[in-house]
């Protein structure tokens, strides 16, 4: 097993807009352990996202390296960005059905039809959504469709977790069950998660470990990490002294 | 076309069946009743129609394919931003200007009316698929890409259904301008089609054989329409978010 999952080292990006360059990222370093829980935070506008994305392999950075020690990695959307042409069980067999091989979850061996029906009905059952599953994303609600973004990605049995903002465009209490559904499935699968989120409250409670980026252009302040035991208590002294400090944190 | 799981089960119910069957009956009947009232030759008009079908059918096919090629190889990213104004320039020659050079090489033919008719089909369909494609939500193509989607799968399962209402749109458009180029180059140069019908009857016999042929094609259109157009546009709206 290596020491670390996910090595970040020096990554800058500058996004060329027309003829004026647009610094995104500079000079960003951390590294992520394997089966780890990361919350990244930074002021909105900041570069996270981009940071997210230059991880996924969806944008090349424009200087640094990025050191995966697994190509199975998923990604959840802010926006959930689920195929509207493709019912709920569709979407989250999308992925299953774009591998050629399965991921963990088969051992490897190439899936059937039936072998893939079979793992999206478990997704479904976990994520809370069985009924739903021939649903359109258009008949489901916010959260419900977050479910199914979160099945997608649960179903090619990431090593790697990246979520992008995952609850920001939920209401509150569709956020905070959603958020402890996530900390069970992490619990019993326990694969490594980077998750970006604006909300300092969000990143202590989910994390083991939270980085601080500053404003435009990103850079990393500070890794601190999370000692509090799980179930996190949200209400106790520590919690409120984390969140404070990260919070002056991002204010300097 | 249309994704697999749908299949094309757009008429669901009993009614939908009954009006579909209306529909393709009422051109027939009313041809072969019109045609015997006022001493027409329905076999004339039946032939000519479906000769012009015939045309427009395979120019839009092919036309369908070549779009769906161009806009997906030629009309993404950088390239799309090179190439698009090239398609933007290409589509602006008036197709009728065209006819005497396609003439010239194949002749009055059917090879010849079909190539024309598909030098005009083209752009509403290569317009509208790329402009879905280019606009399409960046988390869409973030989220093929993330979960693997690449070569022909990304063809099949992402970018061909991301397109449909735009083929959809684009060919109604593309049907209507073939409809027209078809027709007109068989006016100007051909012995046959609906086209050569109501110009060798325009005039002749009070225009009788001209009045039906006009509602004939008529009748055809809307049939086209409603059987298929209507149906595949209402079908359309499940692949809008």
């Amino acid at each position: 097993m290596p020491n670390n999952i996910l090595t970040v080292e020096r990554v800058q990006h500058t996004f060329p807009e027309d003829k004026k360059k647009f610094e995104a990222i500079r000079d960003v370093s951390f590294s992520v352990k394997p089966g780890s829980f990361t919350a990244i935070v930074g002021p909105s506008g900041g570069g996270k996202s981009t940071l997210l994305r230059i991880i996924a392999g969806l944008i090349k950075p424009t200087g640094g390296d990025i050191k995966i020690e697994t190509n199975k990695i998923a990604l959840v959307f802010q926006n959930f960005a689920l195929f509207p042409w493709l019912t709920a069980f569709e979407n989250i067999e999308f992925g299953l059905k774009m591998s050629a091989r399965g991921g963990s979850a088969s051992g490897g061996k190439f899936l059937t039809k039936n072998d893939r029906h079979k793992i999206v009905h478990q997704k479904i059952a976990e994520v809370g959504l069985t009924g739903f599953e021939h649903k359109y994303p258009k008949e489901l609600s916010g959260g419900m469709r977050q479910r199914v973004g979160l099945a997608r990605a649960l179903a090619v049995s990431p090593d790697l977790l990246l979520m992008d903002e995952p609850f920001s465009s939920l209401d509150t209490f569709t956020a905070e069950k959603l958020r402890k559904d996530l900390l069970d499935i992490w619990l019993k699968y326990k694969m490594t998660i980077v998750m970006v989120t604006h909300l300092i409250e969000e990143a202590v409670a989910l994390g083991d470990e939270v980085i601080v980026l500053s404003a435009r252009p990103a850079q990393v302040k500070s890794t601190t990490p999370i000692p509090l035991p799980r179930p996190r208590n949200l209400r106790s002294p520590e919690f409120f002294r984390l969140v404070d400090e990260l919070t002056a944190q991002i204010e300097q | 076309m249309i994704h697999t799981s749908h299949g094309l089960r757009i008429y669901r119910k009993h009614v939908h069946v009954l009006i579909a069957f209306g529909v393709l009956i009422l051109p027939i009947v009313f041809i072969f009743f019109g045609g015997w009232i006022s001493h027409i030759s329905v076999r004339a008009l039946g032939t000519a129609l479906s000769v012009s079908g015939y045309r427009l059918f395979i120019a839009y096919v092919i036309s369908a394919i070549i779009a769906l090629v161009l806009a997906i190889a030629l009309g993404q990213g950088k390239v799309g931003d090179f190439f698009i104004p090239v398609f933007d320039l290409l589509q602006n020659i008036p197709s009728f200007a065209l006819i005497p050079v396609f003439a010239l090489v194949w002749g009055y033919t059917n090879t010849m009316a079909i190539g024309f008719a598909v030098s005009a089909m083209i752009w509403p369909i290569l317009f509208y698929v790329i402009s879905a494609i280019r606009t399409a939500k960046t988390d869409f193509n973030e989220a093929a890409t993330v979960f693997g989607a690449t070569g022909w799968r990304r063809f099949s399962s992402y970018l061909l259904p991301l397109s449909f209402p735009a083929l959809v749109t684009g060919s109604i458009v593309a049907v209507s301008i073939g409809w027209e180029a078809v027709i007109g180059v068989e006016i100007i140069g051909f012995s046959n089609g609906i086209g050569n019908f109501l110009t060798a009857n325009a005039g002749a016999n009070g225009n009788h054989a001209l009045v039906f042929g006009l509602i004939a094609l008529l009748l055809i259109v809307f049939s086209i329409n409603k059987l298929i157009w209507l149906p595949l546009l209402k079908r359309s709206q499940l692949y809008a978010e």
